[in-house]
């Protein structure tokens, strides 16, 4: 008897636009004071850079622009799927980061702080395009992943190793499609949880501050993606 | 020596967190003894390892340049006082 791996269909929700408390403390996150060590040795402090923006330094807040602009700038464009719409999140969340500024108390990290104001402007674009307002909850899935025997053991068990040709074939075209393919059929929060941590590179607080999710729900999205994956590229290799 | 989880099931449910390092030290040698007992566990180990690095080499994106001047062109417009850095070493990657 066959069955699929246990949880492969979540209950758990979709990401949602979260409410967006200028005081907020991300869900799941490390505190503020210690993520905040994370800072590049010899940089100013991101916190010191906002207390000058707060007292009206543009340049001080063109330095916080410049030190996160890819990696909001690659959590639009995984959320919207466009650089045009990515073009536009970029623009209104810096510059409604500008305008709420006077209201950050320092209680989240600023990234985090920045990272939910573009979600939230990406989901809300998203939103009004689709026209349908909760075109992106409880969307029901059906992942697929390996397979197990009633004792536990992978049935089938993996027929070939394709993690050689993988390497052989990183610059094979066809290869480039089958992941593009791939990649685009996952649901819309698997997808965006995937492409930020495992090709971006964010955290999984990060990520978790982002898109209003728990660091659990992140990491669970996060498997449940990359073996829909490795299903479809073993399908590709032949497997 | 610890004990090897005793299921591929098992095995295959703590990959995630395994391959990013945030097992826990105890789980991880188990799920390493269950690896070195479990053939079809390796395989499945390296192509999902595989399936990650091939997503990141095809599918990286950065920030073109024309975008990042026309939001230095927008803020300039909109953001009073504001002004553009000469250089972008501080860019985070």
């Amino acid at each position: 008897m066959l069955r699929t791996l246990a949880g492969l269909t979540p209950t758990v929700p979709c990401f949602r636009v979260a409410p967006l408390s200028m005081a907020d403390t991300p869900t799941g996150t490390a505190p503020a004071q210690q993520r905040e060590q994370e800072q590049e040795p010899g940089q100013i402090p991101d916190v010191e850079l906002v207390r000058k923006a707060q007292q009206g330094d543009g340049a001080a807040f063109a330095e916080l622009v410049t030190r996160h602009q890819r990696q909001l700038y690659r959590l639009a464009l995984r959320m919207t799927g466009s650089e045009a719409d990515a073009q536009e999140v970029l623009q209104e969340a810096f510059l409604n980061a500008y305008q709420k500024l006077p209201n950050f108390r320092g209680e989240a990290q600023f990234s985090s702080w920045l990272y939910r104001i573009a979600a939230n402007s990406a989901l809300m674009r998203l939103r009004r395009k689709r026209r349908a307002p909760d075109a992106l909850t409880d969307q029901p899935l059906e992942l697929q992943g390996p397979r197990f025997s009633a004792e536990g053991y992978l049935d089938p068990p993996p027929r070939s190793d394709w993690s050689q040709r993988a390497d052989e074939k990183m610059m094979d075209r066809e290869l480039g499609s089958a992941i593009d393919q791939a990649v685009a059929g996952l649901p819309d929060d698997y997808r965006t949880v995937f492409l930020l941590k495992d090709v971006d590179g964010l955290s999984n607080e990060e990520i978790a501050d982002a898109l209003d999710l728990t660091v659990p729900a992140v990491k669970s999205r996060l498997h449940r993606a990359r073996l829909a994956l490795r299903e479809k590229l073993g399908e590709f290799f032949g497997e | 020596l610890a004990n090897p989880l005793e299921h591929c099931a098992e095995c295959v449910e703590l990959l995630g967190e395994y391959i990013d390092g945030s097992l826990p030290k105890e789980r991880a040698e188990a799920l390493e003894a269950h690896l070195s007992l479990c053939p079809p566990c390796i395989t499945f180990v390296r192509t999902y390892k595989a399936t990650r690095n091939l997503c990141r080499h095809k599918l990286a994106r950065e920030m073109p340049a024309e975008l990042k001047m026309s939001l230095q062109l927008f803020l300039a417009r909109n953001v009073p006082g504001y002004r553009a850095p000469d250089d972008e070493s501080g860019e985070k990657n």
